[in-house]
């Protein structure tokens, strides 16, 4: 189980996210009320992501890693920070800057059913991005079509039907073959398995992993099952509440957790052998509730919370070469 | 599960689906015998429908005693031929149906488009506009403004039509705002589609058929409407013919002569039940789960059928 070894790991990084920071308005209940607070979906996120490496995310439901790719594909307006790709801010672009950018980050959407356009055949879905780009378009696209086809592994005659035919893996292959169209140097995965069935989840972790081996694509993959996030990760994020709690190469998080919700996260993975016993850590209950307003995020959950915790927030620090997590206590 | 019902979307497939609806094929009929009638009104009118002939006046249909059947349907008291007068009268009501419809339908579409794709205030305005105008009614509207400007055909259409745009506004911007949400809209945008290309090809095709429901039903309402306003006198001006106008003059000799308000008020329910017919078939064609429903109906009530044969 090893990733696809980094092209080249001493190059300047590909995307670098800098204080990245999202926030979205707060409706006021009425108008004669006070407009509330923003919401700081996620704050202070940093980051790069390296030629042909893959970054994961994990975090629990609402805990901003969505927000992350979203913020990166130019989705939604940072309120600090920057996203940098290839060394050039793209955070401000408009219209048709934003545009160009778009042939070389593309994206992977969560939900196969929805992301296809039932009344499109699968070779005009695919061939869109050309054809909007001005890239190829009539008997010259198609022939992309096929390769792509042929590279996400779908048949030949698959152009020429629509996406109802197909299953929830065979749909989220063509989601892939349209990203993969413009030969982008990035692809945000958001979610790219979790609506799929858990038989043919397998085959599309290893197709992404396949294809970061041929193309040389980098990712960004956010998921909240760390066993896939484990197999096609170079490197791991963990996200809590809208901060990154700790960051590791892969294996390390998985050997030597350090943050408290980082080993909670691990514990709850089901061991399958009825006959061991989980590790007895303290466990973490509760759910993702509101964000204190100062301190550390996680501490209305944490077993290790102690007074600081409640003051000031924690920051993100080296503790071991390459791996970062921010706590105070552990 | 594609089924031969919902596989075929070919004019073939659907004419034959059509045509195993009993009341949705009549309403066709009708309505194409209608406007052949009207295009072909020349033709097919046996007298001119503004003639007077006073000595043939309020002659009963030819069943009748006393009629003939030089004027199938009887005359007015004019001594015009009802029938004719039909004919030229479906040529009033399908032009400003028609009519009424197109303006309405593209003003209403392109708004509720604009109001849904720029959102914020333009949204709340566009929306609050037609909810201000939907609470006045359309028809007291009309009567005002025609009253103070003067009837012509002209100004039916568009004082009907500025009455009439806001239900399109509002179901395309309905249409437009849930299917932006979509994932492959979503997809669309990330891939880097223009907005002109997102709307076009990923948003308004999915207006096609609930707009084609709706743009039956407003002819079948605009109908009635004009049928309204003539009769009311403010609508088509004589010697220019309408249905509505006929059933006014009529009214006057309703225990005398019931066909003069009975057959142009048969041909104005007839279109409307025609209209709203066909558009309920329309609908369901659209949606394929209905469609779908509808076809395990009629292929059940064949096997039934088929077996009951067998057992007499």
């Amino acid at each position: 189980m090893s990733s696809v070894p980094l092209l080249r790991p001493d190059a300047a990084p590909l995307v670098e996210a800098r204080g990245l920071s999202v926030s979205y308005a707060v409706p006021r209940a009425a108008f004669w009320q006070q407009k509330p607070a923003p919401f700081r979906a996620v704050e202070g996120i940093d980051f790069s992501i390296g030629h042909g490496e893959t970054l994961g995310i994990v975090g629990e439901s609402g805990s901003g890693k969505s927000t992350i790719g979203r913020a990166l594909l130019g989705r939604v307006p940072l309120s600090a920070g920057s996203a940098r790709f290839r060394g050039e801010d793209i955070s401000g672009l408009s219209g048709g800057a934003m545009r160009r950018t778009r042939r070389h980050i593309q994206a992977v959407m969560q939900d196969p059913y929805a992301s296809l356009n039932p009344r499109m055949r699968v070779t005009d879905i695919i061939a869109e991005p050309l054809v909007v780009h001005g890239i190829a378009r009539g008997a010259e696209a198609r022939a992309r079509v096929d390769e792509l086809l042929d590279l996400v592994g779908l048949p030949p005659d698959a152009g020429q039907r629509h996406p109802g035919t197909f299953s929830g893996g065979q749909r989220q292959r063509i989601g892939i073959a349209r990203a993969l169209a413009m030969e982008p140097a990035f692809i945000v995965a958001d979610e790219p398995v979790s609506a799929l069935d858990v038989s043919v989840r397998a085959q599309i972790v290893n197709l992404f992993r396949d294809l970061q081996e041929k193309l040389g694509v980098s990712y960004l993959f956010i998921a909240h099952d760390l066993a896939i996030v484990r197999h096609v990760s170079h490197r791991i994020a963990v996200v809590y509440a809208g901060r990154i709690v700790e960051m590791s190469a892969r294996d390390d998080l998985y050997t030597t957790p350090i943050h408290p919700y980082t080993q909670a996260l691990l514990d709850a993975v089901p061991v399958p052998d009825p006959r061991k016993r989980r590790t007895g850590r303290a466990t973490v209950r509760g759910e993702l509730g509101a964000i204190p307003a100062a301190g550390c995020r996680f501490a209305p959950r944490c077993p290790l919370a102690s007074e600081q915790c409640r003051r000031e927030a924690p920051p993100l620090l080296e503790r071991a070469p390459g791996h970062r997590a921010a706590c105070w206590n552990a | 599960m594609p089924t031969p019902a919902s596989t075929g979307n070919s004019p073939g497939q659907l004419l034959r689906e059509l045509l195993r609806d009993r009341p949705a094929t009549l309403s066709t009929l009708f309505l194409l015998l209608l406007v052949f009638a009207a295009i072909l009104a020349p033709f097919v009118a046996p007298h001119d429908p503004a003639t007077q002939a006073l000595r043939a006046r309020l002659e009963p249909p030819f069943w009748l005693a006393g009629g003939s059947l030089d004027h199938i349907l009887g005359t007015d008291n004019l001594g015009r031929d009802v029938l004719s007068r039909i004919i030229y009268g479906a040529r009033t009501s399908l032009t400003v149906g028609l009519s009424v419809v197109a303006i309405a339908g593209t003003f209403g579409v392109t708004i509720g488009l604009v109001a849904a794709y720029v959102g914020g205030r333009v949204d709340s305005f566009v929306m609050s506009w037609v909810d201000t105008q939907l609470s006045f009614p359309d028809l007291l509207l009309a009567l005002t403004v025609l009253t103070v400007l003067g009837s012509s055909p002209t100004t039916v259409v568009v004082i009907l039509s500025i009455g009439g745009w806001m239900v399109f506004a509002r179901m395309t911007r309905g249409i437009v705002k849930s299917t932006r949400n979509e994932g492959y809209v979503e997809a669309a945008e990330l891939v880097g589609c223009s907005i002109p290309r997102i709307i076009f090809v990923h948003i308004l095709p999915n207006l096609a058929a609930p707009l084609s429901t709706l743009l039956i039903l407003e002819f079948a309402r605009i109908v009635l409407a004009e049928a309204a306003l003539s009769f009311l006198g403010m609508g088509i001006q004589p010697p220019a013919t309408s249905w509505g106008l006929d059933i006014a003059v009529g009214k006057d000799h309703i225990f005398g002569a019931w066909w003069l308000v009975t057959f142009p008020g048969a041909a104005i329910a007839l279109t409307i039940l025609s209209a709203n017919l066909l558009a309920a078939w329309v609908r369901t064609t659209a949606d394929p789960q209905e469609r779908e429903k509808r076809f395990a109906r009629s292929a059940a009530g064949r096997q039934m059928r088929a077996a009951r044969r067998v057992e007499a």
